[in-house]
């Protein structure tokens, strides 16, 4: 097990950017859970970039829904960019696609934030 | 006054004072702690201190005769390494100027620190040279000691398995504390089981141990490991006392300690807060000092850690075995028997015993001529995660009676698992509506986020039936829908986690297609032949334990 990485860029922009790469999974949601709480608040718009995930499992994904509920509660913003098509199927079987808000790379994610 | 006079009294102040400083120089070297011995450049001893001549057992008359020589000859006998010495001192003559700081073993045991410097005038000439010695044997034990339980400390905490760990304590002691190190736990009848020794000479164990088998505890001895054990008190035996000789007392222990040549034993116990496990003994030869009350510390100390990392093992243990038993509760025992319908679970958790959760199927009648298979994954391990599993499974049961539509009994268990389950943990199921025919079976599929279950045809094709549908326990509104699929003679119903496709080889996970391959290759196949091939193929695949749990349900319609 590799573990997941996590880059933190908070923007000027209202705009906390969080790269996440690597294995989303038991071993590394809570440190990822820690950090995200932490830096979420800088900015309305909480976009998670989830291109660099190779692998997530339900642990992982429940890091990204609770990420989303504290957010639906603060009156903030999650969006998700993407990952590849084995992260993204957990998303399209649970319909989570549909619930959460994805976009397809940074630049999108951007406008919507900025 | 006249001039002689005059001459005479400053004479006698000046020897006064010479002599009062003499005695000062005297009475501090005497009262040291200090050996103190100066010499000359040539070899003569120009004066010493008591405590000097006592360190080193040598007698004051022999010192005083001045020969330095014969101090050395006297003091060469009782060294541990002689030559080491003498090369020592011959250098050191030759070198006058320098300093020398080292330390000198005796054979007694003992351990001497000894200080030189130079004995310089004050018009730079060199004299001779001042030595100073210090007994360190107590200082240098403790600090050993401090050692020993420092690495005991780490190697009871390496890991739970006791036997291992003690094994390592043993093998620490020697040389660290003792010659030889013995330890011995209780067992349940009362007996002493021998856990672990250690001896330098590995021919010495095998005797010993030979020994110890011959003659063990006898539980009421009046003295030895037995009576430790029954006490729970220590016994310190600086000389090894005639109990011991006479035989009276832990006869195994008289032998060892005759064959070993053993001087010095203690025995300490290994105590948990309501009883003793065992007892740790530690046997010193003639090549040490006797054991002291300073090591009967250090030994009570590793044992009462010894105790600890047992009772923490146990513990650990008691709820692996707690944890299991409430893993079985939640998965169903026996699978029923379903006319004209073949199954099989496997099941294959992940990771430590206490890592409950995760998981879970079931396979049930619901009482209308339907059955029900199903399959989940809770999110997680622990505690928290075999309640949601315990709720899932028996949420589903009980709204299989009044609902006969998979979407609503898992949209019922949507609602459960929001109202009970706060932390934010949720799970995925797939819920399987089984109608058994004439050699067929129509099915009615549902999935909450779970993987699609997959159909085998007796021909080989696959095809996953079913939707998506929304997770269970994350949002009030929820998306399911039942889709249906029949099932021929021959044709099976594979359900499976996500465990078997997520299984990873460097970065490559199993994955559908795979699954599809194995599953092809399996057409025909009975529903246990088909679980384990699957079952097989994705530990052939990830070649190491799997990371996370595996749960495979097959069903085949008898042909």
């Amino acid at each position: 097990m590799t573990g997941a990485g996590i880059e933190i860029r908070p923007g000027e922009d209202g705009v906390v950017r969080v790269a996440l790469s690597g294995e989303l999974d038991l071993a590394a949601a809570p440190e990822v859970e820690r950090k995200l709480r932490e830096h979420e608040r800088d900015g309305a718009v909480l976009l998670l970039d989830l291109r660099g995930v190779k692998f997530m499992d339900s642990t992982g994904l429940r890091v990204i829904l609770s990420a989303d509920s504290r957010a639906r509660r603060d009156d903030r913003k999650l969006v998700l960019v993407r990952g590849p098509e084995a992260v993204h199927r957990v998303f399209r079987l649970t319909l989570l696609d549909q619930r959460l808000e994805f976009v397809q790379d940074e630049a999108t994610s951007s406008e919507r934030g900025g | 006054m006249d001039l002689p006079q005059q001459v005479t009294e400053r004479q006698r102040d000046l020897e006064d004072q010479l002599r009062f400083q003499t005695a000062v120089v005297a009475a501090q070297a005497d009262a040291s702690n200090e050996g103190v011995l100066v010499a000359s450049s040539d070899g003569r001893i120009l004066s010493f201190n008591a405590r000097f001549a006592e360190l080193w057992g040598i007698s004051e008359a022999t010192l005083a005769t001045g020969s330095n020589e014969s101090a050395v000859q006297a003091v060469v006998d009782k060294l541990v390494d002689p030559d080491a010495f003498t090369k020592r001192m011959a250098y050191l003559s030759e070198h006058l100027e320098e300093k020398s700081r080292e330390e000198i073993a005796l054979k007694d045991g003992r351990l001497l620190q000894r200080v030189t410097v130079p004995l310089r005038g004050e018009d730079g000439r060199i004299y001779g040279r001042i030595g100073c010695f210090r007994d360190i044997t107590d200082k240098r034990k403790r600090e050993e000691g401090n050692r020993f339980l420092a690495l005991a400390s780490k190697e009871l905490a390496a890991s739970l398995d006791v036997e291992r760990n003690l094994s390592r304590v043993a093998r620490l002691a020697v040389p660290l504390l003792a010659d030889w190190c013995n330890v011995d736990l209780s067992e349940p009848d009362g007996s002493l089981r021998q856990l672990a020794m250690a001896h330098a000479d590995l021919a010495m164990v095998q005797l010993a141990h030979e020994l110890r088998r011959r003659h063990p505890p006898r539980p009421n001895e009046p003295m030895g490991v037995a009576r430790v054990v029954r006490t729970g008190a220590s016994e310190l035996h600086p000389q090894i006392p005639s109990q011991f000789a006479d035989g009276t007392s832990d006869l195994g222990i008289q032998e060892i300690v005759e064959a070993l040549r053993l001087r010095s034993l203690m025995i300490v116990p290994i105590a948990a807060p309501d009883h003793t496990i065992g007892a740790i003994t530690f046997g010193r030869g003639e090549s040490g000092t006797p054991f002291s009350d300073q090591d009967l510390h250090v030994a009570e100390e590793v044992a009462a850690r010894a105790a600890i990392a047992i009772d923490n093992a146990r513990l650990y243990r008691e709820r692996d075995q707690i944890a299991r038993a409430l893993q079985q509760n939640l998965l169903p025992t026996t699978l029923p028997r379903i006319p004209g319908i073949e199954a099989t679970a496997r099941y294959l958790t992940a990771g430590e015993g206490t890592d409950v959760g995760g998981d879970f199927y079931d396979l049930f009648d619901t009482g209308d001529g339907g059955w029900a298979a199903v399959i989940g994954d809770v999110c997680g391990k622990g505690a928290a995660a075999a309640a949601l599993m315990g709720l899932a499974r028996h949420t589903i049961r009980t709204a299989a009676i009044r609902d006969r539509r998979p979407s609503e009994i898992l949209t019922t268990l949507n609602e459960a698992v929001r109202q009970q389950i706060q932390d934010g943990r949720f799970c995925t199921a797939c819920y399987v509506r089984i109608r058994p025919g004439d050699r067929t079976a129509r099915l009615t599929v549902c999935s909450a986020g779970h993987p699609l279950p997959a159909v085998v045809r007796k021909e080989g094709n696959v095809e996953f039936i079913g939707k998506g549908g929304s997770l269970v326990g994350v949002y009030g509104d929820v998306e399911l829908s039942d889709v249906a699929a029949e099932l021929g003679p021959g044709d099976s119903l594979v359900l499976y986690t996500d465990g078997v496709t997520d299984e990873q080889r460097r970065g490559e996970e199993f994955g559908e297609r795979r699954l599809v391959e194995v599953l092809s290759s399996c057409a025909g196949s009975s529903a246990g032949a088909i679980a384990a091939r699957l079952d097989r193929a994705v530990r052939a695949f990830c070649s190491h334990d799997p990371v996370d749990d595996i749960a495979i349900l097959a069903l085949r319609v008898v042909s």
